[in-house]
């Protein structure tokens, strides 16, 4: 398998012509649901110019997730309520990966604005994982992980507000990486919950993500206060590694998910890492934390979504007796059902007589949740911790889990999302069925590309 | 909260049928999100304003942009106030 650097390097220009039709096929012939849009993105894709082989992503084929704009394409964010959105501007991370040379090839699914574990809440279909059509590929950016797993796409863009990115990489086998808040723009990123939403990244192994960070595309955006772009700085080697020994035994775990966990633990001791048991009290109420944050700050973002700016055209529908009433019939007819249960839980929460015991000591639990993660930090070079308590579940298995039950299996990369953190999934090992089980690492913040860097070489040694 | 009033804040209007499962969705996630209403924080300060006083969450017809006063704008289709186009004057 060519890693991202040698496709780079081996193509010419009409290689990449072959390469691009190929791509294009494989794509229309995709039968996991990975791809959105495929005549209108092909159409684009023809008319896309051949890019400066000069630039280091030159010859990369990208699938990007649906919530980024590209103008001039839908951007529906896999809702009903932004079908015919197109969009009059392109994002900066688009806009970045393009001046790289990288060229796009799909608009990958997703649940509906980033809200959904498993890619099934979009008006648009579901993803299962390449050649595994009765398990989920995971979310919210399972388009993207199928995208990367199936080997059609070079590398994918997806997005990751409390583990999109870690978790879907893990189900499909491929490394997903989460940067630091504030590490690459949101502009032109369809938001669901801005303090904690950040653009990720998937490939097939940490050298191509190496490899990708290092062609210097988190840079510091005007367009978005929050972003400070990524600095490159010097690698260190990893030799202390924290782990939740509470996990190992804990019932939430299946017995694989546990196992797995234990091997690795055992690995990185086999191999000369010293591996210390830490403790972050904080993470118990992850899950809470989290859905109480986000939900209220989905609802204030998606308030803006009412008939008069974007989709659907409020005089297209039915009138009710004032503004008001028109517009709320329009948001439940186009909304899908987890986006009004995720708004009506944030307004519930933003409530005069629910702000101060909810949202406000969210917000002042999130600050010990980040405060107890630096402290640990400060001790190890990262931690390591599974992605998700499962292998990929079956279609038939999620439909019976309750939103509850759903919301608390996300209580491994939550925090982590809390805490504005980095972190990067790697495939560890897959089950008889060839389920896949990640873990994933935690670095500390704005130190991305050097301890992405690192993870390469402790995966070399993990191989030894 | 009662559903009719969730569903005025939150600008939402869902059809009977579905009411009943939403509403026992949501009960089940309130539940474990009140799982954090027994820890102390109060050493902890928090960075959201509290100087800000609150409003009542009453539904208040007030608000309500009624199609009768859409009507006396100078320009309205389909009982939807336009806003005028704003003339600068050098």
């Amino acid at each position: 398998m060519l890693s991202l650097k040698e496709k780079h390097e081996s193509l010419s220009v009409a290689s990449f012509k072959e390469k691009i039709e190929a791509t294009m096929q494989a794509i229309d012939a995709d039968t996991s649901g990975a791809f959105w849009h495929k005549k209108q993105v092909k159409e684009y894709v023809e008319k896309t110019s051949i890019p400066d082989f000069s630039q280091p992503l030159a010859g990369l084929t990208v699938g990007v997730k649906d919530l980024f704009c590209i103008e001039g394409l839908t951007t529906t964010a896999g809702s009903r309520i932004l079908a015919d959105f197109v969009s009059p501007y392109t994002s900066t991370v688009w806009n970045t990966l393009y001046a790289k040379g990288a060229t796009l090839v799909g608009k990958t699914a997703m649940d509906e604005f980033a809200m959904g574990s498993f890619t099934n809440t979009s008006y648009l279909g579901k993803t299962s994982i390449p050649c595994l059509p009765e398990h989920t590929a995971g979310g919210s950016s399972g388009g993207s992980a199928a995208a990367v797993a199936s080997g059609i796409v070079d590398f994918a863009v997806g997005s990751d507000t409390g583990g999109s990115v870690r978790q879907p990489a893990s189900f499909c086998g491929v490394v997903g990486y989460k940067p630091t808040y504030g590490a690459f723009s949101r502009f032109g990123m369809i938001a669901y919950a801005s303090s904690l939403d950040q653009a990720g990244f998937f490939t097939k192994t940490i050298e191509d993500m190496h490899y990708l960070l290092g062609s210097d595309i988190a840079l510091k955006d005007p367009k978005d206060m929050t972003c400070s772009g990524l600095q490159i700085s010097k690698e260190k080697e990893i030799k202390k590694v924290g782990y939740f020994p509470e996990m190992l035994s804990s019932s939430a775990l299946s017995s694989d998910v546990a196992c797995a966990y234990q091997s690795m633990i055992d690995d990185l001791k086999y191999a000369g890492v010293e591996v210390v048991p830490v403790s972050i009290p904080m993470m118990e109420y992850g899950a809470q934390i989290y859905y109480i944050i986000a939900c209220s700050e989905a609802s204030s973002n998606l308030a803006r979504y009412q008939g008069v700016y974007y989709g659907q055209k409020l005089t297209d529908e039915p009138v009710g007796e004032s503004f008001w009433d028109s517009a709320a019939m329009y948001r439940s007819k186009y909304f899908g059902d987890e986006a009004q249960k995720r708004i009506m839980l944030g307004s519930f929460i933003l409530s005069a007589e629910n702000f101060t015991a909810m949202y406000q000591k969210a917000c002042k639990m999130r600050i010990k949740l980040r405060s107890e993660f630096d402290t640990v930090l400060s001790q190890v070079d990262t931690i390591v911790l599974p992605c998700f308590p499962t292998v990929a579940p079956k279609w038939d298995d999620i439909s019976a889990m309750t939103s509850a039950q759903i919301y608390m299996a996300d209580a491994m990369t939550v925090p982590i999302s809390l805490a504005g953190l980095p972190a990067c999934s790697l495939p560890w090992y897959k089950d008889s069925q060839g389920l896949g089980i990640g873990m994933q690492y935690v670095g500390k913040r704005f130190d991305d590309i050097a301890f992405v860097g690192s993870l390469v070489k402790l995966q070399k040694l993990l191989e030894k | 909260m009662d559903m009719f009033s969730l569903e005025k804040l939150s600008c939402l209007h869902l059809p009977q049928d579905k009411k009943e499962s939403m509403q026992h969705s949501i009960n089940g996630v309130m539940q474990m999100m009140h799982e954090i209403d027994n820890i102390a924080l109060e050493d902890i300060n928090v960075i959201t304003p509290t100087s800000t006083t609150l409003v009542e969450d009453s539904i208040n017809e007030d608000y309500l942009v009624q199609k009768s006063k859409g009507a006396s704008g100078l320009h309205s289709v389909d009982g939807l106030f336009l806003a005028p186009k704003v003339i600068r004057k050098e």
